[in-house]
């Protein structure tokens, strides 16, 4: 396949997309300076990839994505395991409030399993053309090694790959021309898998390291030092 | 064929008027390859064999700009489904 500027793309069939296999919109009322957690029972017959958005408005207009410190309020976790994904929504602000929560489920590289369709849509349509369809290019699932010398490299340049590895360090070349968005969660030894930030130094707080250098041509991410993450999902899209 | 039929005018004289059916068998044979609709200006949408000799269905925006293909791709014919944002010629940026 030759070189195709994927940016230009509404949506491009030479290239996989994320499949949402579930999907939930909920409301809930957090007082000031609580924390409430929102349980959701996913019924997929694996653990899917966390996501989450919230808002203060019913239309998402101000929606704000998965915060590790929130300055004022906002969604502190979001994690999935076999059975639930799990939001916890932190109120810092000086009032109670009503916070609008959407919460997805991608197909993680692992799972074999069938996946009946998501249970209710955003809107009546499936596919609609009036939104960006961002190709995938790479997807992997990196297992931790301590060794950032054990390197993993992957060629995505004329087509999506999916990577399992053991590495210190993952070299994505893609040579798109632009910068890739990625996404990254972390999987720990009980299959937990949660959607992460920058490191959490608070003592007694597991310690988290991933760290990424991107280019128009590659993207290398650093593992790092963990203490209990086992692996890195690691997903990258062509739309800048 | 709507839009390109040339009616036969009765004092044409007889080699003008196969002449003019000839034509409009032509037109009517070449949409055998490829259909074109257009809405009386403009192309709106492609049907059949495409101008790089490849088969599928393009469809236009209103500006004229081909921005739908579905079917082979230019380089190697392998089948998809292309999009192009607003701005980008569809047959162009996919190869």
């Amino acid at each position: 396949m030759a070189k195709q500027n994927l940016n230009h793309f509404v949506f491009n069939s030479d290239w996989p997309m994320d499949k949402i296999v579930f999907f939930k919109q909920t409301t809930v009322t957090v007082a000031k300076g609580a924390t409430q957690t929102v349980t959701i029972p996913h019924y997929l017959q694996f653990t899917p990839l966390p996501m989450a958005m919230c808002a203060n408005s019913a239309d998402f207009s101000d929606a704000k994505s998965f915060e590790p410190l929130p300055y004022d309020w906002g969604m502190n976790i979001v994690k999935a395991d076999a059975t639930n994904i799990t939001v916890q929504i932190e109120n810092g602000s000086g009032s109670t409030i009503t916070v609008y929560l959407r919460v997805y489920g991608l197909v993680p590289e692992t799972a074999t399993q069938e996946a009946a369709i998501t249970s209710r849509q955003s809107s009546k349509l499936i596919f609609d053309t009036d939104k960006i369809y961002a190709p995938l290019i790479f997807s992997g699932v990196i297992t931790e090694d301590f060794d950032s010398t054990k390197v993993a490299k992957v060629n995505v340049s004329h087509g999506y790959k999916e990577l399992t590895a053991t590495a210190g360090r993952l070299i994505v070349e893609h040579n798109l021309g632009f910068l890739p968005y990625i996404m990254y969660w972390k999987e720990d030894a009980n299959g937990v898998i949660s959607m992460t930030g920058y490191p959490q130094f608070e003592p007694g707080t597991p310690l988290e390291y991933i760290s990424f250098y991107c280019t128009t041509d590659e993207v290398q991410a650093y593992l790092g030092y963990s203490d209990n993450v086992n692996k890195w999902h690691i997903r990258i899209y062509a739309n800048a | 064929m709507p839009n390109r039929f040339q009616p036969i005018n009765s004092s044409q004289s007889t080699k003008a008027a196969l002449q003019q059916i000839n034509n409009n068998f032509m037109m009517l044979d070449a949409e055998t390859y490829t259909k074109t609709t257009t809405n009386g200006k403009n192309s709106q949408m492609v049907s059949g064999k495409l101008p790089n000799g490849r088969y599928g269905e393009v469809f236009y925006d209103a500006g004229g700009m081909p921005r739908i293909l579905i079917g082979q791709a230019p380089n190697d014919g392998r089948p998809g489904i292309w999009i192009t944002k607003e701005g980008f010629n569809v047959l162009d940026e996919v190869n």
